[in-house]
């Protein structure tokens, strides 16, 4: 069999390829920066931070909300503490000049367990109302 | 990456530390409250219960001040803004009665 022509794969210059190869059906590259999945991240963590922060600041709210509402009732408490002591050390002090009733009374709370000090009771007094208030 | 993304995302990771920090020092400053409110419930607690031994000395040294006609118990007691008055003994006519009818 003789073979009448030749027909060349590649072109007769020899330098392109031909237009069904790999190379040449590759588009264009795209340039992909690191712009956009850093922006995503950014934002996403923006996102979840600004939540937070929401959450934090009702969270505050709320508790500045119950100290408030609990100032009444600790200044009460602290009423009754300065009440209480100042009538014990006002006890105390009866009894240790001889008063038999003061003295009775004095007797029958240091057998449960309570002892007066009536310069002590002054000076917690001041303290423990002083404390819950300024905070 | 050109200069106007640069700063857009340099901007964005400005923004979340700021909002780190902020979340931060909050939840900071919130636990400090929450255990001050605590501290104030506890003394408030214990106050209640200090109610009642108050309330029980008053009552004892009015008893014993009006049963023994205590004038230094009665000058305490008004000094701390509390007075009492010793009701006549209502039961003293009946009981006197009874023992009349019989």
């Amino acid at each position: 069999m003789n073979i009448k022509s030749v027909v060349p794969i590649s072109s007769p210059a020899g330098g392109e390829p031909h237009a069904s190869s790999p190379e040449r059906a590759r588009p264009e590259a795209v340039q992909h920066t690191a712009f956009l999945p850093v922006l995503l991240g950014g934002l996403a963590l923006l996102v979840v931070l600004g939540y937070q922060t929401y959450v934090l600041v009702a969270e505050r709210d709320a508790l500045n909300a119950t100290h408030t509402g609990q100032q009444q009732t600790v200044d009460n408490a602290a009423k009754l503490r300065n009440s209480l002591d100042a009538l014990a050390a006002d006890t105390q002090r009866l009894a240790d000049i001889g008063n038999p009733n003061a003295g009775l009374l004095v007797a029958e709370l240091r057998k449960r367990g309570i002892s007066i000090n009536p310069q002590a009771a002054a000076g917690a007094n001041a303290a423990a109302a002083a404390a819950p208030a300024s905070r | 990456m050109n200069r106007v993304q640069y700063w857009t995302v340099t901007a964005v990771a400005s923004t979340g530390l700021l909002l780190a920090a902020a979340n931060v020092t909050m939840a900071s400053l919130n636990r400090g409250l929450q255990s001050d409110i605590g501290v104030r419930q506890q003394y408030v607690q214990q106050s209640v219960q200090l109610e009642g031994l108050y309330r029980e000395i008053i009552r004892a040294l009015a008893e014993l001040g009006a049963r023994n006609n205590d004038q230094e118990v009665r000058a305490l007691l008004q000094r701390h803004g509390i007075s009492y008055t010793v009701n006549a003994p209502a039961v003293a006519a009946p009981a006197a009665a009874a023992p009349a009818r019989k």
